[in-house]
């Protein structure tokens, strides 16, 4: 394991532990993290699966051992599929926009232009707001009567707009939207523009020597380049959108209805308001077959670049 | 001949006045729609209370007035103390996780301790949705007693920090050609002092970027921090939540809470924005 090791000379032969660590250096180094992670991130992971077996309510006596009857009425609930469609609506609509502003502000500003020192921390501020701030915020900005949406959209319309953006089940999805891209466009900018700075300028010119259109440039050489890129900014999105709690705890609060409740409100509130533990647990281990069976083909592809 | 090419020139030019003139239009456009909501938010701050509640809205206020910085304490649960806790358990968190986490790359990165399993394992730590956990963890916690402390905090902030930080400073830690650490170790140098001597002021900028981003990351949680407090250690994001539910009277609370949160996070952001998109990508991708 350690070449460099093995070159010094040993004094008196350690026995046993002692030796072992000295063979294995490294895993004494990653003990300590190892520990944490296990106690904070697998054991409660595994923890959870035990209990989605139990019936675990604060109603119920006891804590009957039921089976998948967790799951089966997961699977049987309209408003589990509800906020299943809804997080994953999000998640097409968020990540396409975000994908195409990203990607249209990163190549203008790949060039040198002057001004870019002005525009590039303007364009990553969002990403580092607390999204609770954002949900908020917004919801002050979609506001019907004192609200600056609706001000410019009148200006604009010449005549007042009185639209009800969080309350209507239609434009509250359209509101929600907006605040994510607001908040996670730069994101996609930031990282699409690392791609594509990275991007040898001589491949560029050799294709437009060679009599290559500037739009076959970007779609034969400058987007399979960057596929990688892409590939893990969408692969991080994907995790965020499943995580989207904040801005609708403090925006909409999942309504009108369950207009905007994503997935992980919905178990939030299964869980922190209603108790049912092993309901949520479930409901949990669901969420995260569907994620990992997702994921895990993206992340093998990430992980040989 | 001479004429023909001073129009074609004129016509490249102004070809490409246009072109740069659209670039500029366009980055404009997006700057104010991206900076109008942080606008927004720091002017609430400073508005007089009548003008939350003005048709049209009031964008810029002709009165502005420092009592929301003292009401801010008074009102909720505590604007100012949310900001001490928060400082307390994000310092702390940081700083253990970076001493772990330092440790673990060191070995992934010199001595591929665990290999590419290993390796995939921490990132898929990651990965995993905090709702699946946390349940969990508030109820390990509760038999421990520990729900709404420090201690409970600083641990679950540090674990949640751990595979971001391993992972940056592991690619940091690569970067650091190996032939420096071999010619430490040649001229007498012990692995623990190469590390201290080498490794660790080589890798500098990447070890403040990883604290910082982790800092960041962990001042903006807010589900973790919102089951595991109560009344103690509850943080900025959870003292801001306190406020809602109570219709509006609030606003300008919030708009001091929000303004003094972001201060210190923007700055530190800008400060590392390099490091920015190689951070929020756990060093796949290298800006």
């Amino acid at each position: 394991m350690d070449p460099l090791g093995e070159m010094q000379p040993s004094k008196a032969a350690p026995a046993g532990v002692s030796l072992w660590v000295r063979r294995h250096p490294g895993l004494l180094l990653i003990l300590p993290a190892v520990l944490v992670m296990l106690f904070v991130g697998i054991f409660p992971l595994f923890y959870s699966l035990g209990i989605s077996f139990f019936r675990w309510e604060p109603k119920i006596p006891g804590r009957p051992f039921i089976g998948f009857k967790n799951y089966a009425d997961l699977l049987t609930n309209g408003e589990f599929w509800l906020a299943l469609r809804f997080t994953g609506l999000l998640f097409v609509s968020a990540v396409a926009l975000e994908f195409f502003i990203g990607l249209g502000l990163a190549i203008l500003l790949v060039e040198p232009i002057r001004g870019r020192r002005l525009f590039m921390p303007l364009l990553m501020l969002p990403v580092m707001m607390v999204p609770v701030v954002v949900g908020f915020t917004w919801r002050m900005l979609w506001d019907p009567l004192y609200g600056p949406i609706n001000q410019i959209l009148g200006w604009l319309a010449g005549h007042q707009v009185k639209i009800s953006w969080l309350t209507n089940a239609k434009t509250a999805f359209y509101a929600i939207l907006i605040t994510e891209i607001w908040q996670w466009t730069p994101f996609m900018f930031l990282v699409l523009l690392a791609g594509l700075s990275s991007i040898n300028p001589e491949l560029q010119e050799a294709a437009s020597i060679d009599g290559a259109s500037n739009w076959k440039i970007f779609w034969r050489i400058l987007i399979p380049v960057i596929r990688p890129v892409i590939l893990v900014a969408v692969l991080f999105r994907t995790i965020d959108v499943i995580k989207l709690f904040d801005i609708i705890y403090v925006s909409t609060g999942g309504g009108p209805g369950y207009a905007t409740q994503p997935i992980t409100f919905y178990l939030y509130r299964m869980g922190a308001r209603f108790f049912r533990m092993g309901y949520t647990a479930a409901g949990s281990w669901l969420l995260l077959i569907m994620v990992s069976v997702a994921i895990s083909f993206a992340v093998r592809r990430v992980g040989e670049d | 001949m001479r004429a023909e090419y001073v129009q074609h020139m004129k016509r490249k030019r102004r070809i490409k006045t246009a072109r740069s003139g659209a670039r500029y239009f366009i980055l404009i456009i997006a700057s104010l729609f991206f900076l109008f909501p942080i606008f927004w938010i720091v002017v609430t701050a400073f508005k007089q209370p009548g003008d939350y509640f003005q048709f049209p809205p009031v964008w810029f206020p002709r009165h502005p007035t420092l009592a929301h910085f003292r009401s801010v304490q008074t009102t909720g649960v505590g604007g100012y103390t949310a900001l001490r806790n928060s400082f307390i358990i994000n310092i702390s968190s940081t700083i253990i996780s970076i001493g772990l986490g330092a440790m673990a790359a060191y070995a992934m990165a010199r001595f591929r301790t665990g290999g590419k399993n290993f390796s995939f394992w921490i990132l898929s730590q990651r990965m995993l949705p905090p709702i699946a956990i946390i349940f969990p963890i508030f109820l390990v916690m509760r038999t421990f007693h520990w729900v709404d402390t420090y201690q409970c905090m600083i641990l679950v902030y540090t674990a949640v920090n751990l595979p971001f930080v391993i992972w940056m400073l592991r690619s940091y830690f690569l970067e650091v050609p190996s032939e420096v650490e071999e010619s430490a170790l040649i001229d007498g140098c012990s692995r623990i002092g190469a590390l201290f001597r080498v490794i660790i002021p080589m890798s500098t900028p990447g070890l403040i970027a990883t604290a910082v981003l982790a800092y960041i990351f962990t001042w903006t949680e807010f589900l973790f921090a919102l089951i595991l407090s109560r009344t103690n250690v509850f943080t900025v994001p959870v003292a801001l939540s306190a406020y809602f539910g109570s219709e509006a009277q609030f606003w300008g609370e919030v708009g001091v809470l929000s303004f003094i949160s972001i201060i210190p996070v923007f700055t530190m952001g800008l400060l590392v924005q390099k490091h920015l998109a190689r951070g929020l990508t756990l060093g796949a991708v290298k800006g």
